[in-house]
């Protein structure tokens, strides 16, 4: 290899080392406790969490709940801070869920976890509004 | 198309490639890529890198990686080779391609795997 000065090899060996650690720290396998605590620990979903949880709370017996679909995503965002309820597995298949699914499935998979982590009928009738 | 391969996508076209423009360009014109371009290029393109990159470990080592390179043009300029050697003959070249390849992994974490938004694009949620 041609025009090869000593400044050069050492750039380059560098650059091997930033490759070495850049696959290193961006290839660990994907720690979900960590995204769960990040959305957690944001201070703007806890806020919102405390009035969810005062609209969960007020009186919406036999009565069809109807969220659109900016509480929607808030909702989906909601829950990522509740699964530290959740098993290990679980929670990466709810992670993927919220990512993966179709409206339809997600939405009922979000009722079915709302419903069994809180315990609360009125989680029954969520129904998202278009 | 999903909207984090879009980002991603978009993130290697407009923050990795486009940099690299002038050296295709120089390349498409001339036939060849000299060493004083490609020698400037990777100098520029680590800072570049660098500053995009949200790992400190990854700044730091662009800036040096810059800083060596814009040293060793110093050193191109004073003592030039004769004649037109292929692009690969050079380790300038090498060293864009490895400086690619770190952004383009943290890239692929930060826009596949954490879902973020292109920062040029982002969404109203």
């Amino acid at each position: 290899m041609e025009n090869l000065n000593v400044l050069e090899i050492l750039a380059f060996i560098i650059a091997i080392i930033g490759l070495i650690v850049s696959v290193i720290f961006n290839f660990k396998s994907k720690q979900v406790d960590k995204d769960i605590e990040r959305l957690i620990a944001n201070s703007r979903i806890n806020k919102d969490l405390e009035k969810f949880i005062k609209i969960r709370n007020s009186n919406l017996n036999n009565k069809r709940r109807i969220i659109t679909h900016k509480e929607y995503y808030t909702l989906m965002n909601k829950l990522r801070g509740l699964t530290d309820k959740l098993d290990e597995n679980e929670k990466k298949i709810f992670i993927r869920t919220l990512d993966s699914k179709s409206e339809k499935n997600k939405i009922n998979y979000l009722k079915k976890l709302l419903y069994e982590s809180q315990k609360d009928s009125s989680f029954k009738d969520f129904e998202v509004q278009k | 198309m999903k909207d984090n391969y879009q980002s991603f996508l978009a993130s290697i076209a407009l923050h990795q490639i486009l940099p690299l423009m002038p050296l295709f360009i120089e390349f498409t014109y001339l036939g060849h890529v000299t060493d004083k371009s490609l020698t400037m290029t990777s100098a520029i393109y680590a800072f570049s890198i660098g500053v995009s990159s949200r790992s400190p470990a990854t700044l730091g080592l662009c800036i040096l990686i810059g800083i060596l390179m814009s040293a060793s043009y110093g050193a191109i300029e004073k003592y030039p080779k004769e004649g037109y050697p292929q692009f690969y003959n050079f380790l300038s070249f090498w060293l864009i391609l490895v400086v690619f390849l770190i952004h383009l992994i943290e890239r692929f974490r930060r826009h596949i795997n954490e879902n973020e938004d292109f920062l040029l694009i982002k969404k109203n949620k």
